[in-house]
């Protein structure tokens, strides 16, 4: 889960909570920045055989900065954070929820939108989270699935059928045609999530 | 008024104007921290994202999250930071609408202190009219 951003010494927690940015080395070599503060993030470790929920630290209820990670950059400069936040007040999985952010490339790139789900059915079926403009009929979509999924398959309200490559078990298709459902082969079979319209 | 609000520190229930309130309308003025609850939209079918039917809230910018969730109808619901109350004006921040299908949970995070305005829940669904109740949560 989360492998392909490692710490320059493959383990080290940057942490950072409250600086300006947060240095991350990448898999390639490379370097991002993280902007700051409640985002200041953990730089991820590779855990094997450790399911993806299960890699997310259990944050307060609320948010706790060391419960959030970078899954992945995507092409556009958006970073999808994962989060995992302890809620007793939802009354889902006992309130412990697994959500999925994309933050906004820029400077002070926060506030973040995105979506959560129990964290008992995560590594099962994922969560996944659209990014509406009002008035538009354009979307995005975001989400975390579980360990083992290379791609998932965006079908679209047109009919067109989109692969995206997922990476860190995250993936985000910019803003395009309105989803008709996100699919994809999870642990237990064929996962379709259908855009709920 | 329905069910039961839990959590709420200086919580205020009100209807959204007078003479407004309805069976499932909620209005709740926090001027702290955490504020959860059941909701509802006061009306139906105004000032739709695609058609849906919005519920808002008062929205401290003490605040971290915004989180919309339906609990009975698995439909596709959103959260969103809007400027007035009563949903309506730009996105608060820039920030599009968050939204979630099935039972999940629609949020927003804005890292304190953040903006303030009305926390803002839209029923994104053509199928709001077969109820839009779900349970709201601020930090």
């Amino acid at each position: 889960m989360l492998k392909k951003i490692h710490a320059v010494a493959g383990l080290v927690a940057v942490g950072a909570i409250g600086a300006a940015g947060v240095s991350l080395a990448t898999a390639d070599g490379g370097s991002q920045t993280v902007d700051r503060d409640a985002l200041a993030l953990a730089v991820l470790t590779e855990q094997k055989g450790t399911s993806a929920a299960a890699l997310l630290p259990r944050g307060r209820a609320g948010f706790d900065a060391d419960s959030a990670r970078v899954a992945s950059v995507a092409s556009d400069g958006t970073r999808v954070i994962a989060v995992r936040r302890s809620d007793p007040r939802v009354p889902l999985g006992n309130g412990e929820l697994v959500c999925v952010f994309a933050l906004p490339k820029g400077p002070g790139a926060v506030p973040a939108s995105g979506g959560c789900t129990a964290v008992d059915t995560f590594d099962e079926n994922g969560v996944v989270a659209y990014l509406v403009e009002e008035g538009s009929r354009s979307e995005a979509v975001v989400g975390l699935v579980p360990d083992g999924v290379d791609a998932v398959t965006v079908t679209s309200e047109s009919g067109a059928v989109d692969r995206v490559r997922v990476e860190n078990n995250a993936f985000w298709r910019p803003r395009g045609t309105p989803v008709d459902e996100v699919s994809f082969d999870g642990p237990s079979g064929l996962v379709t999530i259908d855009a709920g319209r | 008024m329905q069910g039961q609000v839990t959590g709420v520190g200086n919580l205020t229930r009100c209807g959204l104007t007078l003479g407004m309130i309805v069976a499932f309308s909620l209005c709740a003025v926090t001027t702290a921290h955490a504020a959860s609850g059941p909701f509802c939209p006061p009306n139906s079918g105004s000032r739709a994202l695609n058609g849906g039917e919005r519920c808002i809230h008062v929205y401290h910018n003490s605040n971290a999250f915004i989180d919309y969730m339906n609990v009975l109808t698995p439909v596709r619901k959103c959260a969103i930071l809007k400027p007035n109350p009563d949903g309506s004006g730009g996105n608060v921040g820039g920030v599009t609408a968050a939204c979630a299908p099935r039972m999940e949970i629609a949020t927003q995070f804005y890292p304190p202190p953040g903006p303030s305005g009305y926390a803002t829940g839209l029923n994104d669904s053509s199928n709001y009219h077969t109820g839009f109740k779900g349970l709201l949560t601020l930090y």
